[in-house]
């Protein structure tokens, strides 16, 4: 099957480092235009990996909002020598997932008595999301929702992004070697999961 | 076949390349002949390539509907000059405080040395200086020329306290 990526998201692909640099620069300095022209850029990948990771349509929409809203007033303390504009997109997009999935488990933590229950999310899996997506697809989607957020964010990173190990270590701010066992173990469970759910 | 070893615990290393070179040769030459470790790693392989396909084929919502998600740009220029606006506002805040406190200050100042600089007594002091206030000069009423009486000093007395003087008697007039 054929990615299915948005104009924004080829523009993000093959974004030029300077161009990019002289955007940011722009923001900087406060142009609108610019602002705009980040956000078409990279607000389809960052939506695609706050889907990914939260599995929820608003929530991903609320995140994607928080993350720019984050971004456009804080794009002065962004350093280009320390990590990619990308990065440090991704940086704050899977911080503001974290905290929203923590702010939903703690909501419903004095409803139920079993805490690892409450950890997934029963909320509705957005079927229009989900609607091109095959029988095996959706088995393997449901196997990434039994993953832990941790593990999910590395193995996405992983084999959607690919990435490398030192790039999910300083995305995710963990030593190369934590990234390559996160990945490791999230293979291994996905495995699994897709091993029961084909029996 | 070469090597008899099953490689199915290598075979997550190997694919996700944290196999060493030995690890990676023993597997590429054990999988040749192996058809059951050939398979399975095939079928591994194929979890990542699932992994990449189910994300690929999200629908993201359009553009349109990603315009609308669209935070507010934050306008620079409008927080600086809010913040130009606020420093307006304190610094003409201080000068009204200091300009307040000074003239108290003046004031209070002024206040307190005030009798040094009167040429008229005031109306205690008249009491113990004898010195009648201007005020009770000018007054004609007959009530109050008794109090003026009582406090103003004989035309014999040469001091100002308010006791009776003595008079100096010759040493003379005891001997004798």
């Amino acid at each position: 099957m054929s990615q299915v990526l948005t104009s924004g998201e080829a523009l993000a692909e093959g974004s030029d480092p300077g161009e990019e640099a002289l955007i940011i620069s722009r923001c900087v300095s406060g142009e609108e235009e610019a602002f705009i022209t980040v956000y078409k850029m990279y607000a389809a990948v960052i939506y695609r990996l706050c889907f990914s990771l939260l599995q929820h349509r608003e929530d991903s929409e609320e995140v994607l909002q928080d993350t720019f809203e984050y971004a456009f007033r804080k794009i002065k303390n962004y350093d280009a020598n320390k990590a990619k504009f990308k990065t440090w997109l991704y940086q704050i997009a899977i911080s503001r997932c974290r905290n929203k999935r923590r702010r939903k488990w703690l909501k419903t933590l004095p409803m139920t008595d079993n805490i690892e229950e409450s950890l997934i999310d029963k909320s509705s899996p957005s079927p229009s999301a989900l609607a091109d997506l095959n029988e095996r697809q959706k088995m393997v989607w449901s196997a990434m929702g039994e993953l832990s957020l941790k593990l999910r964010e590395s193995i996405y990173l992983r084999y959607y992004e690919g990435l490398t190990y030192s790039e999910i270590g300083v995305i995710l701010k963990i030593p190369a070697k934590t990234a390559e066992s996160r990945v490791r173990l999230g293979h291994k469970a996905l495995q699994k999961f897709l091993a029961e759910e084909s029996d | 076949m070469k090597n008899e070893k099953h490689v199915s615990d290598l075979m997550t290393d190997y694919l996700l390349g944290l196999a060493t070179n030995d690890e990676a040769s023993y597997i590429q030459a054990h999988i040749v002949d192996c058809y059951k470790c050939r398979l399975e790693l095939w079928k591994k392989r194929q979890i990542g390539a699932d992994v990449w396909n189910v994300h690929a084929s999200i629908s993201v919502p359009d553009e349109k509907q990603l315009d609308k998600l669209m935070p507010t740009i934050p306008r620079l220029e409008a927080g600086w000059q809010g913040s130009r606006n606020l420093k307006a506002g304190l610094a003409l805040a201080s000068f009204i405080i200091i300009v307040t406190f000074t003239s108290i200050g003046v004031r209070a100042s002024l206040a307190k040395n005030s009798w040094l600089t009167t040429s008229q007594p005031t109306y205690s002091t008249a009491l113990v200086t004898d010195t009648p206030t201007q005020s009770l000069i000018a007054t004609p009423s007959s009530d109050l020329s008794i109090g003026i009486m009582e406090i103003t000093p004989e035309p014999h007395k040469t001091t100002n306290s308010p006791h009776p003087a003595m008079i100096p008697v010759p040493v003379a007039t005891f001997l004798n």
